[in-house]
């Protein structure tokens, strides 16, 4: 199975790009092979880690000068390779932890979809050191 | 995202279809929540939705609170797979009464 670029994208980081996010990355892991019930999950996950950067990464009064983000995705061998790149002020990963679900309430859940769903979750260092990167790993069926 | 509110039975059933997802579960939010302020039991019909974020989930959840706290009746009906998965992956699906449609969910309930 080769490598390859499936994805690459850019969007304001606005909640009226998530739905356009959504179609391009289900189409890019269709195109890839990647089965329906995967390309639902990667779906699911990766329109929560947009919506973080939305909300948390560009909200709480940040004065960035540039709003987007931008989605790479890649095939490398079996495994599908999500980055994730904002140009927000640096977030403390230690603070992005999946809450417990006992408590039925609302808010909190995406961060426990995405570690569910994906088989790897990290944040790395963008290229110029700017913003954020989290880097997400799924090995499809 | 589209919604409607219909009358069935004397609940307000909130039929809702598409996406919902940030951009959109405000007005979802704000369709139940103003239901359960008119004194009205509340059934959501997720049999047209094609996609539910955790933003959309928790209008829902909002939802079920606000309907316990008045004690009104509150529940899903017709949840499409794509809304049942998103549901489970919450453990939501044991949470929330759940039925395949008003008449159904009537009878659960007693």
């Amino acid at each position: 199975m080769s490598d390859s670029i499936l994805l690459k994208a850019r969007f304001a980081a606005a909640p009226e790009s998530l739905k356009p996010m959504r179609a391009a990355l289900a189409s890019a892991l269709g195109r890839a092979g990647c089965t329906q019930e995967d390309v639902r999950d990667i779906v699911v996950a990766v329109n929560e880690a947009c919506m973080n950067v939305i909300q948390h990464a560009y909200g709480n009064g940040c004065r960035c000068a540039i709003r987007e983000f931008v989605l790479d995705v890649d095939k490398i061998g079996a495994d599908v390779e999500i980055r994730i790149t904002d140009f927000a002020d640096p977030v403390n990963p230690a603070h992005i932890k999946p809450r417990s679900l006992d408590e039925v309430r609302p808010g909190g859940l995406g961060v426990h979809f995405i570690h569910a769903i994906m088989d790897e979750v990290c944040f790395t260092a963008p290229d110029d050191g700017q913003g954020n990167r989290l880097v997400m790993k799924k090995r499809c069926q | 995202m589209r919604y409607e509110i219909v009358n069935r039975n004397g609940y307000a059933v909130v039929q809702l279809s598409g996406d919902v997802d940030m951009s959109t579960s405000p007005e979802v939010r704000e369709a139940i929540i103003n239901s359960l302020k008119k004194g009205e039991p509340v059934l959501v019909d997720l049999s047209g939705v094609t996609y539910i974020d955790s933003s959309g989930v928790a209008s829902l959840v909002e939802g079920y609170q606000t309907a316990r706290a008045g004690k009104l009746d509150f529940g899903l009906i017709g949840v499409s797979s794509a809304a049942m998965n998103v549901l489970q992956l919450a453990r939501l699906d044991k949470v929330f009464p759940i039925a395949a449609n008003v008449d159904e969910h009537i009878r659960a309930v007693g």
